[in-house]
């Protein structure tokens, strides 16, 4: 009797689906056939091919390479899988993503914000905001499905944040409705346990908003904390840890390049990372040297902890990072014309470890980091 | 009643009549055979246990016992050397492959299932669907449009490439 592949019972086919090497061969075995198609229903993504990828977005002049303007890369596989926008959608740029697979674009000229499943190609429309280009970071609370789902998005210049929930038709001023006037520049911001934490760094404060019941809380970070925290040029992030609020300084350092040997670049790129952890009350706050198994993945997404336990070919006790710096921090003069140049940024990416402070690249070459400099950490949902 | 610990030997018959005697001890690497052996209550006091597969051909069940063996032979079962034994063991055509499969699952040879699962995602990984049908002579079933729509449905997963070709 000859063999028939299609008809392989149902358990063997999930365990041979389990022992791919990544996501992609994963996802095209459901497209084999229709018995191995409907065998994947309703079967959540096993955990250990969900490690995060990066959403690539190309820069907004004409892509001249040919390539995608958007696309995931997966460090694994180290491997660029182009992804295609919605229908009707202009390449755009990402402003944000969340640990469960959407991602927030904006199109700058027509104002257009949607969130986006780039594993799925599902859109979720959200309204729309006129009148102001300088969005440049969104979070929210939940799935775009669920009822409590709350998106807040953040302006510079001047600095401001919007919200709108599940079925909001416009978006809401924060200030407005929450008398938040004084708070000057977050940033960083997470969902953390069903409050808002908007990180003000230059004060030193962490101000928690309920949303839903409209209260407001402040916290000062306390003064030795803050003074370890704001060293030199940093940026600093909110993650939720395992056992409590996670803060993280991003600590940057000048760095000088040259380039072709006649342009010299200046930048600023990552030193080292300080983090601390304060627990459930916001009192106690301790600084954490190592995060054992777990791993961090920081820029512009909400930041995210992972335990490295479920994925083999990881570092653990390492912070994997993106350049989220739009505002330049990279300056280029060019010698032989004597001029400065147009300046760069998305090159401020890679891995520290902090076992060894030492770096390591995320196997994504200066080339590739120039044609895509806006970068996402995004998980594939379950 | 037999129960595994004190039953010697254990005949397997094949659907072809083909028969095979295996040591009680390696039967136990079949979770069906010790689960039938536990229930049994009516074979023959002699320490004999008989159990026909009736699904399973002389030329697999050949091939299963010869795993077994192997495998239950613990001064071999060690290390590198069973590594390489497996790897020369499960280099056959994909039809003796399925019917492997289907082998272990009905006798739940844990370990035969994982070499074989292993075997087939070795052949499947970085392959297209139409690739995977080609290999193992599968049908495609569904119409062009359906076909478009879940390539739509999850594009990012079917244009993969290495950093070099942007570059």
């Amino acid at each position: 009797m000859e063999a028939d592949w299609s008809d392989l019972p149902r358990d063997i086919l999930l365990s041979i689906a389990e022992r791919m090497a990544n996501l992609s061969d994963y996802t095209r075995l459901g497209a084999v056939c229709k018995p191995w198609r409907t065998a994947f229903v309703g079967i959540p993504r096993p955990l250990h091919l969900r490690f995060p990828l990066l959403f690539l977005s190309s820069r907004n002049t004409a892509n001249s390479n040919n390539g995608p303007d958007h696309a995931l890369y997966s460090p694994l596989e180290r491997k660029v899988h182009p992804v295609k926008l919605p229908e009707r959608r202009r390449p755009g740029r990402c402003i944000g993503s969340s640990s469960d697979g959407w991602v927030c674009m904006v199109d700058d000229d027509s104002l257009d914000i949607y969130l986006f499943d780039p594993f799925s190609g599902v859109v979720v429309h959200l309204p729309c905001l006129f009148g102001d280009e300088n969005l440049f970071k969104a979070v929210w609370s939940a799935k775009p499905t669920d009822p409590n789902f709350i998106i807040v998005l953040f302006k510079l210049d001047p600095h401001s944040m919007v919200y709108c929930r599940t079925g909001d038709a416009q978006w809401t001023f924060m200030h407005n409705s929450l008398r938040l006037a004084d708070l000057k520049c977050v940033s960083d911001a997470i969902f953390y346990k069903e409050k808002l934490y908007l990180l003000e760094d230059e004060e030193g404060r962490i101000v928690a908003v309920d949303l839903l019941h409209q209260e407001v809380e402040e916290i000062w970070i306390p003064k030795l904390v803050y003074s370890v925290l704001s060293i030199g040029f940093k940026r600093m992030y909110l993650a939720a840890g395992p056992s409590g609020l996670l803060f993280i300084a991003r600590q940057m350092k000048v760095s000088t390049n040259w380039w072709q040997e006649r342009d010299v670049q200046v930048q600023l790129e990552t030193g080292r990372f300080r983090i601390f952890e304060v627990d459930e009350t916001m009192t106690k706050w301790k600084e954490r040297e190592s995060l054992g198994d777990g791993m961090l993945f920081l820029g512009l997404n909400a930041s995210m902890w992972l335990s490295s336990s479920n994925f083999q070919q990881c570092k653990r006790n390492s912070i994997y990072f993106t350049d989220d710096s739009s505002y330049n921090n990279t300056f280029c003069f060019s010698v032989t014309e004597n001029r400065a140049c147009l300046p760069t940024f998305g090159l401020d990416s890679g891995v520290f470890h902090l076992e060894d402070r030492s770096f390591d690249s995320i196997i994504y070459g200066h080339d590739m980091k120039l044609l895509y400099p806006n970068t996402v950490w995004v998980v594939p949902n379950p | 009643m037999a129960s595994p610990s004190h039953t010697r030997t254990v005949t397997l018959k094949s659907c072809d009549d083909v028969e095979f005697v295996l040591d009680g001890s390696v039967a136990t690497l079949s979770q069906t055979l010790v689960s039938a052996m536990a229930e049994d209550s009516s074979s023959s006091d002699d320490g004999t246990f008989t159990w026909c597969v009736s699904n399973i051909t002389g030329e697999v069940l050949a091939k299963v016992v010869e795993f077994c063996n192997k495998h239950a032979d613990i001064s071999s079962s060690r290390g590198e050397d069973l590594k390489e034994w497996d790897k020369a063991f499960i280099s056959v055509e994909l039809d003796l492959l399925y019917d492997l499969i289907l082998a272990a699952d009905n006798l739940n040879i844990e370990s035969l299932l994982d070499l074989t699962a292993q075997r087939v995602a070795d052949e499947i990984k970085g392959k297209m669907p139409h690739e995977i049908r080609m290999l193992f002579n599968i049908e495609k079933d569904f119409t062009d449009e359906e076909e478009r729509e879940i390539r739509r449905e999850h594009a990012w997963a079917y244009g993969g490439e290495s950093l070099k070709s942007f570059l």
